[in-house]
């Protein structure tokens, strides 16, 4: 004996194809509906919050570089010390990891940078200046690590805070 | 949806009456265990609350308006319809003036809520709110939202809409309870394809780059200096190992939506994707993201679905 009437279960079931679908454009990378119209949205929406919208390929198509930001906090006079990463657990550090990590999508490079100086200016309220220096990770492959190459942090950019007269950052 | 419907009579009294029955695939008919679906809810509870636990010191640092990554860059990258904690305090302000009350009012239902799923007592409204809650909190550290972030989202969402609190949980009774219905079979059905496009998907994003078949790519992954919990550079020396982990990465994860099916080989590939993560947060320190995928992979394929008794050569 059926719990469910059989026009339930084939609502059941079209809802699952339809969300399945969904998930497969979303692993494909393809937004099914422009969000130029209503139901384009409607439906990024629902791809949003049900995470039907991700792409899998972590690691692929292949492993990125790591970025980093280091800084520096300096006083009026310009002198300036080095900022110990924040102490966090493993869980937190990835995390961090994550944010650095937009460090390479130029874009938002600025942003990040200004974001990470407010944050220096608020854990040493008497720093006048903060410099940010971006890193990459440069790592030989494999051929050139055993042929004696070795890797290192690359400074890429870097950025140059000054606290407003008016105590504005 | 391959679905057919047939006539049967139906023996009335004087006159056959005829009724339309829906015939199912038998992937799709008939009903299974919520045991399943119920495995899924109790691993994904117990590491979300890990984590929650992890990073509970550092709330503000990830998720507080002037936090690592203030507000204003946070909400620039997320589409203005997912909810977020902000939202919450321009809503509250009127009667909560500090804000990082309302972010600590937040993360304390969610951490109720979790406990509240874990233990499955009113478990689909506490599914709902965890899912919610998890969402705007991802939503605001949105910049450090890695993959666990997006698997809790997809996990969450199955528990609140499938029966994840009719098996295991105090809302069936007691511990050893179960129920059988379509909605589980379904709810398992849909999580089954799901990892099979995960992993699909994964794998052919990662065999066109040229790293994972020549082996590099393990050994980027292995020497990034912020994740590698070993010093493994001596495999440099040894390209083979990398090269070996690579294919059988892709191995494993091109062919789970042909051998996960399979009655013979179904176990072995499941142990095999299990194994993977397992090795993902042993060397990478991946460990709640390989936690969440071990407990889907366990709750799809590895938790006996058919009633006691029963036997099938099904997944």
């Amino acid at each position: 004996m059926r719990s469910l009437g059989d026009g339930r279960r084939m609502a059941w079931i079209a809802a699952a194809g339809v969300h399945l679908a969904l998930v497969i454009c979303g692993a494909a990378g393809y937004t099914p509906v422009s969000p130029r119209h209503l139901a384009g949205r409607v439906i990024e929406t629902y791809r949003e919050f049900t995470g039907a919208n991700n792409g899998y390929g972590f690691f692929a198509p292949g492993v990125a570089s790591e970025w980093r930001a280091t800084f520096d906090v300096c006083s009026a006079g310009m002198h300036c010390l080095p900022v110990a990463e924040e102490q966090v657990g493993r869980e937190a550090r990835l995390l961090l990891v994550t944010i650095d990590g937009l460090l390479g999508e130029s874009d938002l490079r600025d942003l990040l940078a200004a974001s990470y100086a407010a944050r220096q200016f608020a854990r040493f309220p008497h720093a006048e200046v903060v410099l940010v220096k971006v890193e990459v990770f440069a790592l030989p492959g494999m051929a050139q690590y055993r042929g004696g190459r070795r890797p290192h942090w690359r400074k890429i950019y870097g950025f140059a805070f000054h606290r407003a007269a008016d105590g504005r950052r | 949806m391959a679905s057919l419907f047939i006539e049967p009579l139906t023996a009335g009294a004087d006159v056959p009456v005829r009724r339309r029955t829906l015939v199912l695939p038998r992937f799709l008919d008939g009903e299974s265990s919520a045991r399943p679906l119920a495995a899924l809810r109790i691993g994904l509870a117990a590491v979300l609350l890990l984590q929650a636990f992890t990073l509970a010191p550092h709330l503000f640092l990830f998720f507080g308006e002037h936090g690592i990554v203030q507000a204003p860059i946070a909400n620039a990258l997320v589409p203005a319809s997912l909810p977020r904690i902000s939202y919450l305090i321009a809503l509250l302000a009127p009667y909560v003036s500090d804000e990082r009350m309302v972010l600590l009012g937040c993360f304390g239902l969610y951490v109720g809520a979790l406990h509240l799923l874990l233990v499955g007592w009113k478990t689909r409204a506490a599914a709902v709110v965890v899912w919610l809650l998890h969402l705007s909190l991802k939503t605001s550290a949105n910049p450090s939202a890695y993959g666990v972030f997006e698997f809790a989202t997809i996990a969450l969402f199955y528990c609140s809409v499938f029966p994840a609190g009719a098996a295991l949980s105090m809302d069936a009774g007691s511990w050893k309870s179960d129920s059988h219905s379509f909605e589980a079979k379904l709810g398992m059905r849909v999580l089954q394809l799901h990892l099979c496009i995960v992993y699909l998907s994964s794998g052919i994003e990662k065999i066109r780059g040229e790293q994972w078949r020549n082996g590099e790519a393990i050994w980027r992954a292995v020497m990034r200096p912020r994740f590698a919990t070993f010093d493994l550079s001596w495999i440099a020396a040894h390209p083979l190992i990398p090269l070996l982990v690579c294919w059988s990465t892709l191995a494993i994860e091109l062919g789970y939506v042909f051998l996960i099916w399979p009655r013979r080989t179904r176990s072995l590939w499941a142990l095999a994707a299990i194994g993977m993560h397992a090795g993902i947060a042993v060397v990478l320190g991946l460990w709640s993201f390989s936690a969440i995928m071990i407990a889907m992979n366990a709750a799809a394929f590895l938790v006996p679905r058919e009633r006691a008794g029963a036997s099938s050569t099904r997944p």
